[in-house]
C-alpha cells in the first residue's frame, strides 16, 4: 500500500491508479464541506475547493505532513485568507433582527404539543449560533470550524492554522465567551 | 438557558459535498496541472543543465583569457650585480622582469624569461651572468623573495649557482615580504639591499658583513651607471662587463678600464694584475668575508 505522498507523486508522474482515486475521494468530501462553511456561496466554495485541489498539485514537493487531510486544510485555509476573507461572506447567514420572524416560523411548523415546540426553540437556538459564528472575525471563527465542524482536534487545528496549540485553546474559549456575550445581548440564552 | 458548547458540540450544519460535475472537472484540472507540471519540470531540467553547462563554459573561457599568471603574487630581486627584479605567479611562473640598472638592461636584452618557471629563469640569468663575466670567482649573489607564501628555497638556489658558476661564489637568500618589496620602490632604493639592510642579522651576519655586502653591492651598481654614462664605443661596453665582474672580484675592478688588460680580467688568474692596480684591496676583502 503506497502513502498518501507517493501516491501523489504517481499521480504527477502521470499515473491515475485505483488508489489514487480512492484518495481523492477519501477527502474531497471533508474539503467541500470546509469550503462551504469559509465562504458565502456554493460558486466561491466551488471555486475554493478547485483552487485547492489545484495548489496542492502544483505544491505536492511541500507536503511534509503525515496526513494529507490537515495539509488540504492548511492549503484551502491559505488561499481562502488570501482570496476570499475579503468578499462578502454573510450573505447567507442570518442577521439578529430575522432572530424572531425564524422563531415564528419555526413554531408554526411545528406541531402544538409543549415538546415540538422545544425543540423548535432549540433548533432556532441552533441556527442563531451558526449565524453569530460566520459573524465573528476569522481568528477566532477559523478554530470554531476547525475543532467543531470538521472534527480536528487541538493539534490538528494549531497545524492546519501554523499556530501553537495555547493559543488555538484560548481562541476558542474567546470565541466562546463571545458567543456567549453576543447570545445573552439578544435574549437568546 | 442555552448551552454554548452544547450547541456548538450538536450543530449538525450538514455535510456538504461536491457534485459528481464538480469531482470530475476538479480531477481534469488537476490532471492538466500535473502534465503542465511534469513538462515544467523537464523544460526546467533542459534549461537548468544548459545554464550550468553555460556557466561552465564562460569559467573555463574567463580562465583560458586570464589565466592565473596575470596575477603578481610575489616578486624576487636579484642582485649580482646587475640587478634584477622579478614578478611571478602563485605557480613561481615569471610574468614580468624589471632590470634596475643599465647591467641588467643589457643582460636581459638577450633573455626572454616571461612564462618561465622562476627556478628556470633564474638558472637562465646566472648562464647569461657568467657568460658576460658579470659573475666570477669570489662573486657574490642575493636573491631576495618577496611574498607570503611559497617561493624558491635557498638549498635551490645554492644548487643552480653551484652548477652555473663555482664553488667560490656566496649565496645569500633573503626572504620578505611584498609590502617591503612596495616600500622599496616607492622610496626608489634597492628592495633586495633594503631587505639586506634590515634583515642580515637575522640571516646570521654579523653588522660588519652586512655593510661590507651592502656596500659592495652599492658601489657596483653606482660604477655601472658611471660606466653607462662614461660609455663609448666597444671597449666602454666591453670595460663595463670586465668592471661589473669587478663586483664579484673587487680587486679587479679599478684602473682596468679601457684597458687591453681587461680582457684577461676574466680569467681566474688574472688577479694578480689587477692587484697591481693597488686601491681596491678593500672591496677585495669584502668579497672574501662575504
Amino acid at each position: 500500500m503506497q502513502n498518501e505522498r507517493q501516491l501523489l507523486n504517481s499521480f504527477l508522474s502521470g499515473e491515475y491508479s485505483e488508489e489514487t482515486e480512492m484518495l481523492f475521494r477519501q477527502y474531497e468530501d471533508n474539503l467541500y464541506n470546509l469550503c462551504c462553511k469559509l465562504t458565502p456561496n456554493k460558486a466561491d466554495a466551488d471555486d475554493l475547493y478547485q483552487q485547492t485541489w489545484l495548489r496542492v498539485i502544483q505544491k505536492v514537493s511541500m507536503f511534509s505532513q503525515l496526513s494529507l487531510k490537515n495539509w488540504l486544510y492548511t492549503v484551502c485555509i491559505n488561499i481562502y485568507r488570501d482570496n476570499f476573507r475579503k468578499s462578502k461572506r454573510r450573505q447567507n447567514i442570518m442577521a439578529n433582527g430575522i432572530g424572531q420572524e425564524l422563531y415564528e416560523h419555526t413554531i408554526a411548523s411545528a406541531t402544538d404539543n409543549v415538546s415540538a415546540e422545544n425543540k423548535a426553540i432549540d433548533q432556532m437556538m441552533k441556527k442563531l449560533l451558526v449565524s453569530k459564528i460566520n459573524e465573528m472575525p476569522d481568528k477566532h471563527r477559523l478554530p470554531l470550524i476547525l475543532y467543531y465542524f470538521e472534527g480536528l482536534d487541538y493539534k490538528e487545528s494549531a497545524n492546519v492554522l501554523k499556530i501553537p496549540i495555547g493559543t488555538v485553546k484560548s481562541r476558542l474559549n474567546t470565541a466562546k465567551r463571545m458567543l456567549r456575550e453576543e447570545m445573552e445581548k439578544g435574549n437568546h440564552v | 438557558m442555552f448551552d454554548i458548547e452544547k450547541g456548538l458540540q450538536e450543530i449538525n450544519t450538514g455535510r456538504d459535498m461536491p457534485g459528481e460535475a464538480l469531482r470530475q472537472e476538479t480531477r481534469r484540472m488537476m490532471r492538466h496541472a500535473a502534465e503542465g507540471r511534469t513538462k515544467a519540470a523537464k523544460k526546467s531540467f533542459v534549461w537548468s543543465y544548459r545554464a550550468a553547462t553555460g556557466i561552465l563554459l564562460a569559467i573555463l573561457l574567463l580562465f583560458a583569457v586570464f589565466p592565473r599568471t596575470g596575477y603578481c603574487a610575489a616578486y624576487y630581486t636579484i642582485d649580482i650585480n646587475p640587478s634584477i627584479s622579478v614578478e611571478v605567479d602563485r605557480d613561481d611562473r615569471v610574468i614580468a622582469v624589471h632590470p634596475e640598472n643599465e647591467d641588467a638592461a643589457e643582460l636581459l636584452m638577450s633573455l626572454n624569461i616571461v612564462g618561465m618557471q622562476f627556478k628556470e629563469a633564474f638558472k637562465a640569468i646566472v648562464q647569461a651572468a657568467v657568460a658576460n663575466n658579470y659573475l666570477e670567482q669570489n662573486g657574490h649573489v642575493l636573491v631576495a623573495h618577496f611574498g607570503n607564501t611559497g617561493g624558491i628555497s635557498e638549498q635551490e638556489i645554492q644548487r643552480i649557482v653551484r652548477e652555473e658558476a663555482n664553488d667560490t661564489v656566496s649565496v645569500l637568500m633573503l626572504n620578505g615580504n611584498k609590502a617591503d618589496f612596495e616600500k622599496a620602490k616607492h622610496e626608489g632604493a634597492q628592495a633586495g639591499i633594503d631587505l639586506l639592510k634590515n634583515n642580515g642579522k637575522a640571516k646570521g651576519l654579523s653588522s660588519q658583513d652586512v655593510d661590507q655586502l651592502i656596500r659592495l653591492f652599492e658601489e657596483n651598481t653606482k660604477k655601472s651607471g658611471q660606466e653607462k654614462n662614461n660609455g663609448n664605443g666597444d671597449n666602454a661596453d666591453e670595460n663595463k662587463k670586465s668592471n661589473n665582474g669587478k663586483k664579484t672580484e673587487p680587486e679587479e675592478s679599478h684602473g682596468n678600464t679601457g684597458t687591453p688588460q681587461n680582457q684577461n680580467t676574466n680569467e681566474p688568474d688574472g688577479t694578480e694584475e689587477n692587484d697591481s692596480n693597488g686601491n681596491n684591496g678593500e672591496n677585495t676583502d669584502n668579497g672574501k668575508k662575504s
